[in-house]
């Protein structure tokens, strides 16, 4: 189990060339120059008293509590602001240090409840502990006199209270909202004595544009901002450092629990892909895990019609391995096959496909990466040698221009958001480049140089055209691109990209966005010094999105963005374990590490490992599956934590496909649209109840640790290997960690991850081998993983889809930041209280043709069928572009979405719907009685 | 409202045991399409076959095969050339 080390050094770490020694109580210490004296005490093991301070954010002087002394120098210095400097001698502790700081903190205590029986942090806030730290027993002051201690509560928030009566001004809470999470929602108003903490323009916190990240509750020293569960379940008694179960940004939680059950989840300030920060939903969302729709006893039934059944663990899996051999016995064996979601571990993902090669003797294992970043991995494997982001997070704080494309990231990665908008506080440039104006567009302190505004599916025109503009104007880096890249397949490519058709005045027909604008953003990126590209599901989820990837690539490679901190080509991946579900070998033509399956001597490894002969034919992917399923040539599917009836495009496609399967087992934690066509319910773990681990898109393997048992009894490993036994097929395994170790054995760019290390060091980033053995932060260093870097010509193909007479609207969708893909865990939380419903976003002109008003209710409709929800009147979107989010079953987005995809991967064409709008009577349907969904508190 | 792609039941009556040959055909041609701007013809050809090889399940391939093998007339004329250099793979019962 890693170790938790929580200290607070007062101010952040200072990084220099240059050192200074210093004596503090006596105690010789040499730190980085420019170090405060109270960070370098702390670092000498001498904790000085502070409140304002805190080592999250840069100091701010005010409370006076953190006094120092300094030979050589008149009067008391504030330790968190004075540098340290060589042959200083400093007293920490003296005789007027002692009596100065009683008497700061008998002030603050005048306006707070003394006795620490009264904290609601049950004295365990920082306030109290420093009054009983500087030795404070009394307050001589009189109570009577004027205070704040009167003042009403702020519970708005579904999961924190602001108490104004106990907050001391200290600002830490202020500037953790500008400083780290960069939303600026909370200032102190007034002056002087009126002086007080308040969201927006003196707003209820949950009325204020508040993203509750949290960074506030973890800054205030006192007990005015506290999570109301801590307050409703009292102090932790310990914590287990674990990875969240949402985004792929993968932050570094400490659960902290009370016996077994959780107190709060704090983020872990030594996680690295975090560092400390949070948002709504690892921070607050994880209440789901106990709520009362989880399922707690495996189910079963004949027909999907007929009432679900509880019944023994044994009989379940008896019944399901006995269908799946059934069904290979009739239809071949290639007529079933399995799903992961990106919410399973890696070892999970590992054991599912390992159970469709080995027990079910084909290759017919598919994850949602399919439906998200397969054309990710196509991409970026064909141009660089590995399907995966090739730089660390913390590479964005070294980048000087910033291009966002087709991601969302303040919505969908808002941890890594909060990272990106400081770098762009410091001065970073940055081009957006969306249908929508997503809030990076334009906010506080951030305001887009470019913001290219395109139709959707027409990034490929976009980005040759930035491509052209560079080598046309001699931007081109020739010094990178002859030591680095395939010089025939960049002479090809040269060729193409000069061409008229990918010229920025041809662009412009295609994208909408002004042939200059082009030009200038193509300009600021060429020139960086240090460009990087972050980009998302906009960019995948299209016809062309492996195109688009690949002349993300070109771009990339064209301007020598590649192999260096603060520049690269960088997927933000939607779920905690996208990357490393397909790392483990969930996609059907690929062995763990990307590898083929026609490959023998890979093959020959994996079956001396398995004891079986396995198929050398790729297997279908999930679209596939559905299109054998209604040939007849797929009977049964093994789905672990997917809902494919609500998640996968054209649903009525899928649920034909989903009806038409003889055997359907669904292993999930609640009951979901896809298992209405499941004829075996197996109940799984929250990644609460299990150990494994997730590799989030920065290539980061970080530990999932179980914090309280599972509520059915068993963790999904546990379930799959069960499932294999009954096949016939055991898989043992006494511990996760031995999945991983069999992991590490078969894949060399996973040889040295083991669970001793994760444990030691955190986390690692594959590559992680004898060459790097901590792993690898920054990839293509030096040389591509495939040698020399491949430019491929990457022609603009218009999609299927077209617009016109009957349906002249494109429909695009997206995420926001309180929800989580369709919902199933979110929707279970006081999320509901930011976004109750998916709504339609259309522009003014296209509302008022329509005669639509804010709130009415539309039927949206599409070739592939037709739903309704609310509209949003909003000039976000263009005009001819709506959009609308995908959290809700009631609203069914992807019945209105098609069956098109990526021409490469399959991967759906989620992006580009040409729909109708219009005024409707009609409302959603009602869930059935046994769906509805309560919020919990968490 | 169910669009005509749907299911196999509505794609033109293709109640027989086989993937949909239109739906097949239409992945293939846009495989094909980007293969043909990225190489010579000799080159795409190979680029096209290769990436069925690698990425279709043996069924979607003996149904494009056996399509193209017929007339294939839905398939762009490179497309069905790099289909027919395709081996059929075996039945896998």
């Amino acid at each position: 189990m890693q170790a938790i080390d929580d200290r607070d050094f007062g101010v952040p770490r200072r990084d220099a060339a240059q050192s200074a020694t210093l004596t503090i109580d006596g105690r010789e210490i040499t730190v980085p120059a420019g170090t405060a004296l109270i960070r370098a005490a702390a670092l000498a093991g001498i904790a000085i008293p502070k409140l304002c301070a805190t080592d999250s954010l840069e100091p701010f002087g005010s409370c006076r509590l953190c006094l120092v002394e300094i030979d050589g120098r008149k009067g008391f210095l504030a330790s968190c602001t004075t540098p340290a400097e060589s042959g200083m001698k400093v007293r920490t502790q003296s005789e007027a240090l002692g009596k100065l700081r009683r008497n700061v903190m008998e002030l603050y205590m005048t306006d707070h409840p003394l006795d620490p029986f009264e904290c609601k942090a049950g004295g365990a806030c920082e306030l109290h502990r420093m009054a009983a730290e500087v030795g404070l027993r009394e307050v001589r002051y009189p109570r009577g006199g004027e205070n704040h201690l009167d003042l009403k509560s702020d519970d708005s928030n579904p999961y924190f209270t602001f108490d104004p009566a106990r907050c001391i001004l200290c600002s830490r809470c202020v500037r953790a909202c500008d400083d780290i999470q960069g939303t600026f929602a909370l200032t102190i108003e007034g002056r002087g004595f009126a002086s007080q903490m308040t969201p927006g323009q003196h707003e209820r916190y949950l009325d204020s544009e508040c993203v509750s990240c949290g960074a506030c509750v973890q800054a205030c020293p006192t007990d005015a901002l506290m999570e109301k569960s801590a307050l409703e379940r009292g102090a932790a008694d310990r914590a287990i450092v674990t990875t969240c179960g949402y985004c792929g940004v993968g932050c570094s939680f400490k659960a902290e629990l009370r016996g077994d059950r959780i107190v709060r989840m704090v983020p872990n300030k030594n996680g690295l892909p975090n560092h400390g920060h949070s948002c709504v939903k690892g921070r607050f969302a994880w209440g789901y895990a106990t709520h009362p729709d989880r399922v707690r006893r495996p189910l079963m039934r004949k027909r999907i019609s007929d009432p679900w059944r509880e019944v023994s663990w044994d009989e379940a899996l008896r019944h399901a391995a006995a269908e799946l051999k059934r069904v290979q016995r009739q239809y071949g064996r290639g007529a079933v096959g399995g799903i992961t979601s990106s919410r399973c571990t890696n070892e999970e993902a590992y054991l599912v496909q390992k159970l469709v090669r080995a027990a079910f003797g084909n290759n017919n294992v598919d994850t949602c990466a399919r439906v998200c970043h397969s054309p990710t991995g196509y991409g970026l494997k064909t141009a660089f040698g590995t399907p995966a982001g090739t730089q660390d997070f913390d590479s964005i704080l070294q980048a000087d221009v910033i291009m966002v494309i087709g991601a969302n990231p303040t919505e969908g990665h808002p941890v890594f958001a909060s990272i990106m908008k400081r770098r762009l506080r410091e001065g970073a440039r940055l081009i957006v480049a969306d249908p929508r104006a997503i809030e990076l567009v334009r906010m506080p302190h951030v305001t887009a140089d470019y913001f290219l505004q395109l139709t959707p599916g027409t990034n490929v025109a976009l980005l040759n055209a930035m491509a052209h503009t560079i080598v046309a104007e001699g931007l081109a880096d020739d010094a990178f691109i002859a030591a680095r890249c395939d010089a025939d397949g960049y002479a090809r490519w040269r060729q193409f990209i000069l061409e008229e058709r990918n010229s920025p005045e041809a662009a412009e027909s295609i994208t909408g966005v002004p042939a200059d604008r082009i030009r200038g953003a193509a300009r600021l990126y060429a020139k960086g010094p240090n460009s990087a590209i972050y980009y998302g599901l906009g960019v995948t989820e299209h016809a062309q999105g492996s195109t688009a990837v690949l002349a993300m690539a070109n771009l990339a490679m064209a301007a020598g963005m590649l192999g260096r901190p603060g520049v690269g080509v960088n997927p933000l991946r939607g779920q905690n374990n996208v990357q490393g579900s397909n790392d483990v070998g969930s996609f059907p033509h690929e062995l763990t590490g990307y590898r083929h399956v026609s490959d023998p001597a890979l093959r020959a490894q994996f079956e001396a490992e398995w004891g079986v002969t396995l198929d050398p034919e790729p297997g279908l992917r999930i679209p596939n599956m559905f299109d054998a399923a209604l040939d007849g040539s797929f009977r049964g599917l093994y789905v672990e934590g997917e809902d494919i009836a609500q998640s996968d495009p054209n649903s009525q496609h899928v649920a034909a496909a989903l009806a038409a399967m003889e055997i359907v087992i669904v292993q999930d934690i609640f009951l979901n649209e896809t298992s209405k066509y499941a004829h075996v319910f197996l109940p799984g773990s929250s990644f609460l109840e299990k150990n494994g681990t997730f590799t989030n898109a920065e290539r980061r393997i970080s530990p999932v640790r179980k914090v309280m048992p599972p509520l059915a009894g068993k963790e999904d490993w546990e379930v799959t290997c069960a499932l294999a036994e009954a096949l016939g097929y055991p898989m043992r395994y006494g511990h996760p960690s031995e999945i991983m170790d069999e992991i590490a054995r078969l894949t060399p760019t996973f040889a040295g991850v083991s669970y001793e290390k994760l444990d030691r060091l955190g986390s690692v980033q594959w590559p992680c081998n004898e060459a790097a053995p901590a792993g690898t932060p920054v990839m293509h260093v030096g040389e591509f993983v495939r040698g020399r870097g491949r430019f491929l010509p990457t022609a603009y193909v218009p999609t299927l889809e077209k617009t016109g007479p009957r349906y002249p609207l494109i429909l695009t969708t997206g995420r926001i930041l309180t929800q989580y893909n369709v919902g199933t865990q979110t929707r279970r939380t006081g999320n509901v209280a930011w976004h109750p419903e998916d709504r339609l976003e259309i522009h003014p002109h296209d509302a008022e043709q329509r005669g639509v008003r804010e709130g009415d209710w539309v039927e949206v409709t599409s070739r592939a069928g037709a739903i309704v929800l609310r509209a949003t009147i909003t000039d976000r979107v263009a005009p001819g572009v709506v959009y609308t989010t995908f959290h809700h079953p009631e609203t069914g987005a992807n019945v209105v979405t098609t069956e098109n995809s990526d021409w490469a991967t399959n991967c759906p064409e989620y992006k580009v719907t040409a729909v109708q709008v219009m005024p409707t009577s009609r409302r959603p349907e009602r869930l059935p009685a046994d769906r509805v969904i309560h919020a919990a508190a968490s | 409202m169910i669009h005509p792609k749907t299911c196999a039941v509505t794609r033109g009556g293709n109640e027989e045991l086989g993937m949909d040959r239109h739906h097949l055909a239409s992945m293939a041609n846009e495989i094909g399409e980007f293969f043909e701007s990225a190489a010579s013809h000799d080159e795409a050809v190979a680029a096209i076959a290769q990436h069925l090889k690698s990425f279709w399940e043996p069924r979607m391939r003996r149904e494009i095969i056996a399509y193209a093998a017929a007339g294939g007339g839905e398939l762009t004329p490179i497309v069905r050339e790099a289909v027919l250099t395709l081996k059929a793979p075996a039945e896998n019962r």
